[in-house]
């Protein structure tokens, strides 16, 4: 049993913010929501909500259930169940998603695919083992 | 065996009748116990040592969340189960979260004897409890969980939060510690309308960091007082402490 509950501690509700004045730079992987207003170098893996706030500056291959971007991205975005850019966003790199919603103003450049994350995955997994095998065969 | 710790403003004459009142209470559920005073002789550390060696059982926190915090700092073995009997009306933020009442009426939780099993800190070899505050002079570097460096950039202030401190409740059963960078609010056209401007404040839960300070060496505050310097190596030692709760 929890000693807090939601009420008493509602900081409980959203695990991760990462605010204006801080910089992430690496690998964070986790399991819960997580906001970003600040700026993330590297790698965010989780396994619940991602919002990339208008200010932020990602420059980080992002992966989530469900990502809202309004913010600038760099690098590659796969959301196993939805991808929201809204008008403020401005994403470089290729997206991977099974819904996603562009608002009108949002700027993006790269490859978009759709369906579901880990189909994408494992098609781009066999892709990479027969062209290798090809490229083996040629020599 | 159980051992009352009573700390030294516990022993001013306004709380002389609480601690009769305790005492009689005390005994009449059945649960006595030694009672030691905190003396300018008799520091935490020496009680705190000495009921160790002595195989007691039980150490209940006759003061607040200061008194509760100096005993886990110093403890070196987790057989001993706390608890605690709050007593004034500041400094309770322990009690209030552990659902204990202040005064007399936290005997009756003692005597239920529900525990429950806590995370704790550990920065340098030492046991914390609530929280570490650090007062950064300028931009900080600490590389969390073996994977990634979070920097700051302003001069505020850095929480770590394990159960809670005057401002932030942390989950001391999540087995994380809670880094909160504070925002500054904006001096400018809003702040001279009287309308402050804070962004939000960071919120980043970890295992284990390292704190490194690039000119000089900080000091790293638990509650008043400094617990160490920086360089630090923090963890969190998950359900580590024995605490008895009011729920």
């Amino acid at each position: 049993m929890a000693i807090f509950n939601k009420e008493e501690n509602p900081s409980q509700e959203i695990e991760t913010i990462i605010g204006p004045s801080v910089t992430l730079e690496g690998n964070v992987v986790g399991n819960g929501d997580v906001i970003i207003e600040g700026s993330i170098h590297g790698t965010l893996k989780t396994e619940g909500y991602v919002k990339i706030g208008k200010d932020a500056k990602v420059k980080a291959e992002i992966k989530g259930s469900k990502i809202f971007v309004a913010g600038e991205v760099h690098g590659n975005i796969s959301a196993t169940s939805m991808l929201e850019l809204s008008s403020t966003a401005r994403v470089i790199g290729n997206i991977q998603t099974q819904n996603l919603s562009i608002e009108s103003g949002a700027s993006f450049q790269g490859k978009s695919s759709m369906g579901p994350v880990e189909e994408q995955q494992e098609k781009n997994k066999i892709a990479k083992q027969k062209n290798s095998q090809m490229a083996k065969e040629v020599k | 065996m159980y051992l009352y710790l009573v700390d030294t403003f516990a022993q001013d004459k306004k709380f002389q009748r609480d601690l009769l009142h305790i005492q009689a209470r005390i005994q009449d559920l059945g649960i006595n116990g030694r009672f030691e005073k905190l003396t300018m002789l008799k520091s935490i550390q020496d009680i705190v040592n000495d009921a160790e060696r002595k195989g007691v059982k039980t150490i209940v926190a006759i003061g607040n969340d200061k008194t509760f915090n100096a005993i886990v700092s110093h403890l070196t073995n987790n057989s001993i189960t706390l608890g605690l009997v709050p007593l004034g009306e500041k400094n309770n933020t322990i009690a209030k979260a552990l659902h204990i009442p202040v005064g007399e009426a936290a005997c009756a939780i003692l005597s239920k004897r529900i525990i429950q099993r806590l995370d704790v800190g550990k920065i340098n070899g030492r046991y914390f409890f609530s929280s570490l505050s650090i007062f950064p002079s300028r931009h900080m570097k600490i590389e969390c969980d073996n994977s990634y460096i979070l920097k700051t950039s302003g001069l505020a202030p850095i929480r770590i939060i394990n159960f809670c401190d005057d401002r932030y409740r942390g989950n001391a059963q999540d087995g994380k510690l809670e880094t909160i960078v504070e925002e500054i609010p904006e001096s400018g056209l809003l702040s001279f309308f009287g309308k402050k401007q804070a962004g939000r404040n960071s919120i980043i839960p970890t295992t284990n960091m390292r704190i490194k300070s690039t000119d000089e060496s900080l000091p790293i505050y638990s509650g008043t007082d400094v617990v160490v310097k920086t360089p630090a190596t923090i963890e969190i030692i998950p359900k580590k402490l024995r605490v008895i709760s009011g729920a």
